[in-house]
């Protein structure tokens, strides 16, 4: 009876104590750590997620991806296979903290970021990157085939790439140098700089942001600038040859070339429309503005300023 | 018509295809050649078809340009939230919010549907609601553009813009027919018409109306689960557009068949689209 009694209280005690154990353990806030290295094909995919922090990812040599991660609160939701990883935070177990994500991966993989509000930089993958955050800045450099780039309210900076780029802000700057590829560039208030431009394609667009260019302009290509009421400038290396149309309401407009009005302007406009040939006049530019300045200088395709 | 003595003009007809493509048998094509040889008609035909195929390769290759192909895409896309542009690898995290804006969309769709349903059978009037005038949160995230009014609510042309739905159609009928095509092919949405005291709202701007109202039914829902500085960016982010909508039009007023100016117009609503759509779709920050 004694040996009875005894075991139910034992038992009961080791019971509760598991439950307060896992009660305990449910609600506590905690961390993880993760430092790992597996095996990762040359175009395998890489793909982050995280509410806020940060994220570093940088490309290399061999064929292994080294992960680093830690969170200030959270589980760390990894997997790996040789064509995929797939790295973030278990938003449960009060997973808001910030978290770091620091990987090394081959040259070539394909990198995907989705973030909230933590900033972002991606350096030397040589593979197609996309990445999408709300307000954490975006620094992509050495990035090839396709990057696609956007943020809130954040920076998004974007260099040495060689394929097609699309780079976007709503109110954060939009920075795109040394690109050679098609290259699209939208903002609504942030300014837009793009330079050292290789592209037979490129297109600009913002509401109040001032837009710079500076870059080659190719035979056949074609160069599209709007904006409402952010200012213009393209920078145009000396020996260009371009048929350009350049359209504002209420803007100034400043020409370093000789500009000779074509018969077809329209006088009865109300705003100003101007069209003239520079050189061979092969390539194809257009720039239009509300009440921006439009301001085409003389340039060697490096410099964007952008300082109206 | 002259007939041979082994194949007739109706004959070399049926076989002229496999002729050309050089598929025919040798002995058919021999006959052909014998019935050509002597035939005024077959001959004809035959020469004229080989100068138009050698006259067709010597055309280039033509693809529209990809300029061109943006404008074309826009217009045929559907007027709706493009939920498939969500990130293919939206983490686990962010389905609740996508799903959410999702049911959103679909509530919002089904609202929109009931309205101009109802407003098919009585007439009805909806009413862009009062923005303050030039403020910052002028049809912003806070304030719903479009409010349902009744069908016995006088009309506040005042402080609003009318909306007949009944009249949209004719109003997209109506429109200008030399008008540049740089806005949206006209949908069957609503047609904001202008304010008292603002330029009327141009035919480019009818196919944003229902758009835009829709959007922001789902963004005023979701309100809650954003970050409060990034909407007070996108409030700030919207009101320099819709400032730049009500210079657009100004200008457009006075100059109604300014192409450029239309394009400056429908150049900030698609900005305007494009940003809602964009907060439509933010993840939430829980």
């Amino acid at each position: 009876m004694l040996i009875r009694t005894f075991t139910r209280a034992i038992l009961s005690a080791m019971a509760l104590v598991a439950c307060v154990s896992a009660t305990a353990r449910a609600q506590r806030n905690y961390g993880e750590t993760l430092d790992t290295t597996v095996a990762l094909d040359r175009q395998a995919t890489v793909d982050v997620s995280l509410m806020s922090g940060r994220v570093e990812i940088v490309g290399g040599g061999g064929s292994q991806a080294r992960v680093r991660a830690t969170t200030d609160r959270g589980d760390i939701q990894f997997d790996a296979a040789p064509g995929r990883l797939r790295l973030s935070v278990n938003p449960g177990h009060g997973g808001r903290g910030d978290a770091r994500f620091e990987l090394s991966v081959p040259a070539g993989t394909r990198v995907i970021v989705n973030s909230l509000s933590a900033p972002i930089s991606i350096r030397g993958v040589k593979g197609e990157v996309d990445v999408n955050t709300v307000s954490g800045n975006v620094t992509v450099t050495d990035a090839a085939r396709k990057l696609k780039a956007e943020s809130v309210s954040g920076n998004v900076v974007v260099s040495q790439v060689t394929g097609d780029v699309t780079a976007s802000s709503v109110s954060g700057r939009v920075d795109a140098t040394d690109i050679n590829g098609d290259l699209e560039t939208e903002s609504v208030s942030g300014r837009i700089s793009m330079a050292g431009v290789r592209s037979r394609f490129v297109r600009s667009g913002s509401v109040s942001g001032r837009i710079s260019y500076a870059g080659t302009f190719e035979p056949d290509g074609t160069y599209e600038f709007k904006s409402h009421s952010g200012g213009l400038r393209l920078s145009l290396p000396a020996d260009v040859g371009a048929q350009v149309r350049i359209e504002t309401f209420s803007g100034s407009v400043d020409s370093d070339f000789p500009v000779t009005l074509q018969p077809n302007t329209d006088k009865r406009s109300s705003n100003r429309r101007i069209e003239f040939k520079i050189g061979n006049g092969r390539s194809r530019i257009v720039a239009e503005s509300f009440s921006g300045n439009i301001k085409l200088e003389r340039g060697d395709g490096r410099d964007s300023r952008n300082d109206q | 018509m002259t007939d041979r003595q082994m194949m007739t003009c109706t004959a070399v007809d049926s076989e002229l295809l496999g002729y050309l493509e050089g598929t025919l048998a040798a002995d058919a094509r021999t006959a052909v050649d014998e019935h050509v040889a002597s035939c005024l008609r077959c001959s004809s035909i035959l020469r004229d078809i080989g100068s138009i195929r050698a006259q067709a390769a010597q055309l280039p290759e033509l693809a529209p340009s990809r300029d061109l192909w943006a404008g074309i895409s826009a217009r045929i896309e559907p007027a709706v939230v493009p939920l498939g542009r969500a990130r293919q690898d939206i983490r686990r995290s962010w389905i609740p919010a996508a799903t959410a804006a999702a049911a959103a969309l679909v509530i919002a769709t089904a609202g929109i549907t009931y309205f101009a349903t109802t407003r098919s059978l009585r007439p009805m009037t909806q009413k862009v609601a009062a923005a303050p005038k030039g403020g910052p949160g002028a049809q912003g995230i806070a304030q719903p553009a479009i409010v349902p009014s009744t069908a016995t609510a006088p009309p506040d042309t005042s402080v609003s813009s009318a909306v007949s739905a009944s009249a949209a159609p004719t109003s997209v009928a109506a429109a200008p027919a030399g008008e540049r095509s740089g806005g949206r092919a006209p949908s069957a949405g609503v047609r904001l018409a202008s304010r008292r005291n603002e330029p009327a709202a141009g035919p480019g701007e009818i196919a944003y109306g229902d758009e835009i109202a829709r959007l922001q039914n789902i963004i005023k829902q979701r309100r809650r689960e954003l970050d409060p500085g990034t909407v007070t960016v996108i409030e700030q982010s919207l009101a320099i557009i819709n400032a730049a909508v009500r210079q657009s039009r100004a200008a457009l007023a006075r100059d109604p068949r300014s192409g450029f100016l239309t394009d400056q117009l429908n150049h900030a609503l698609d900005k305007k689209i494009e940003l809602l759509r964009t907060v439509a779709l933010l993840p939430s920050r829980t």
